[in-house]
């Protein structure tokens, strides 16, 4: 299993970042060598086993729907790079 | 201390925040007048009859913990001028016992890796500025800042401590810790913070055990597991080998009962927390793009503006380890390395808890290296070994503890301990501490 360069320019695009050329060709080296060295984790026949995506066992529980203070409009605001009065300010959406 | 000593204090913390901030540079946010501010404020409860445990005690946060109205960095461009709304949960529960936020520390970029110049936390503890500090552990940060430099660090349960207000890269892995001097003051400190909180549903229901009055309970002698290849750990150095060697001999004088046991899973866990980690860094940091807060960078439209964005305002380390996430959890990958690494976690977590069975702990060296120089020379690399002990702790959700070996010749990683309860754990690390360190 060898990653391609292709790939790892699409898997940018997913996360929304740009990489220079330099950074794009050091991550390549990185995660090929990480996939080498996982070989035998990635190889091993794991069928049977159940993933674990949680930390702790708890079960989840709902609160009670009680109606609470939120945030304040000015609060939500307060560290937004561009606002209104009301709104988050952003770039036009569409291309032109 | 008498509470009436407690703006004196106040002074002397703010001298000795500043001594140690000049010699190598471990703020990111200090602010004397609002020391003496709460010192006073402290005075004035304390005089009305009001009881603050923790009265005299001082403390550093790493800048990743939430604070409100104080800028919150996370050690990135991105979130250069961030200031939260409010207090992290743990933050809260400090304060509202006593103790003295003197100011938030120097952190690598949102707490992923650690590196001896950016581990803001441990120096200020270490250098005695002050009590404790808190810090994240998602891989084992935390542990092996406290290892470079040669204090205690606990990393409790995941969930023990409510995670509110903690601004993390990998949730199911993260947790706040604590560092210290001394064994008593994170049993202490521990006791204060832990406990459920309903806004945080992955917080731990259930009583919390009055740690302190515990210390000096426990059994006579402690039966330990070493993994018995420990000393294959990638990137492990000779000092290490040696010293933790020597370790392993000089223990049984003092009732820890240690035997070589077989692994057969642990030693992938720093590998499969680097996948699990990546994936959830790429989800977990996904909402870092220029809208509602943080750095934002100019373009024509939306979506040229969260590339810019993110592009400019993360460096180029955690751009790399983001996509190395995305990657890992496009469709070709999913399966083959991220699920395949949840279900090793499955195994991990299997294997840590049956040794622990039998065993009341697993014991290894907090980092493979001896050399804090060796630390950052890996640091860059999105291979480094650094973890290859304490990410196992993470994965299963286990506490986990380091402790300095004093009187070392060179700088010694940490000794770590694995266990069951946050209890155990302190109570042999201050059997250690007493008798042996």
């Amino acid at each position: 299993m060898t990653i391609s360069k292709e790939e790892l320019r699409r898997a940018s695009v997913d996360a929304r970042l740009k990489l220079t050329v330099e950074e794009e060709e050091r991550l390549l080296t990185d995660v090929n060598k990480i996939i080498q060295q996982a070989k035998s984790l990635i190889n091993l026949d794991l069928q049977e086993v159940k993933p674990t995506f949680y930390g702790s066992e708890q079960k989840n529980f709902l609160r009670e729907d009680i109606e609470g203070i939120s945030l304040k409009n000015d609060e939500a605001l307060a560290n937004a790079p561009e606002s209104d009065q009301f709104y988050f300010r952003v770039p036009k959406i569409v291309e032109e | 201390m008498a509470y009436e000593h407690l703006e004196e204090l106040g002074k002397v913390v703010v001298e000795r925040c500043r001594n140690i901030d000049k010699e190598s540079g471990v703020f990111v946010s200090f602010d004397a007048d609002l020391i003496a501010e709460d010192m006073k404020l402290f005075e004035e409860k304390l005089e009305q009859g009001e009881e603050l445990p923790l009265a005299g005690l001082s403390f550093v946060l790493a800048d990743n913990i939430s604070t409100a109205g104080i800028r919150t960095t996370c050690g990135s461009k991105m979130l250069a001028s961030y200031q939260p709304l409010f207090d992290a949960e743990a933050v809260s529960r400090l304060k509202d016992n006593g103790a003295l936020l003197a100011g938030k520390t120097t952190v690598d970029e949102f707490g992923f890796g650690v590196s001896s110049v950016k581990s803001g936390a441990a120096k200020a503890v270490s250098a005695g500025a002050v009590n404790f500090a808190l810090s994240v552990d998602t891989v084992g940060e935390l542990r092996q800042a406290a290892s470079i430099h040669g204090i205690a660090a606990i990393k409790p349960t995941y969930g023990r401590i409510p995670r509110k207000g903690v601004v993390g890269y990998a949730a199911s892995l993260e947790v706040l810790g604590i560092m210290a001097k001394k064994v008593t003051e994170l049993a202490v400190i521990l006791k204060y913070i832990a406990g459920h909180l309903p806004a945080d549903p992955t917080s731990l229901i259930g009583e919390v055990p009055d740690y302190p009055s515990l210390l000096e309970e426990g059994p006579a002698e402690f039966k330990i597991a070493v993994p018995a290849d420990w000393s294959e750990a990638r990137g492990i150095d000779e000092p290490t080998k040696k010293i933790f060697g020597t370790q392993l001999k000089l223990l049984d004088e003092y009732g820890f009962r240690i035997e070589l046991v077989p692994f057969s899973y642990f030693y992938h866990s720093f590998l499969v927390a680097q996948f699990i980690s990546a994936v959830e860094a790429f989800s977990d940091l996904a909402n870092y793009d220029g809208v509602r807060f943080g750095y934002r960078d100019g373009a024509k439209h939306l979506q040229e503006m969260f590339i810019n964005s993110r592009s400019k305002g993360m460096s180029n380390r955690l751009k790399r380890f983001l996509v190395f996430g995305a990657l890992v959890s496009s469709k070709k990958y999913f399966n083959r390395c991220y699920l395949q690494a949840q279900k090793m976690r499955t195994l991990i977590k299997e294997e840590l808890k049956t040794r622990l069975k039998k065993y009341d702990f697993i014991f290894t060296p907090t980092v493979p290296f001896t050399n804090a120089k060796t630390h950052d020379a890996y640091h860059d690399s999105l291979l480094n070994p650094a973890s290859y002990y304490t990410a196992a702790a993470n994965l299963a959700g286990l506490p986990a503890l380091t402790i300095p070996i004093a009187h070392s010749e060179v700088h010694m990683p940490g000794l770590h301990f694995i266990g069951s309860d946050e209890t155990g754990l302190l109570q042999a690390a201050l059997r250690l501490e007493k008798e042996y360190l």
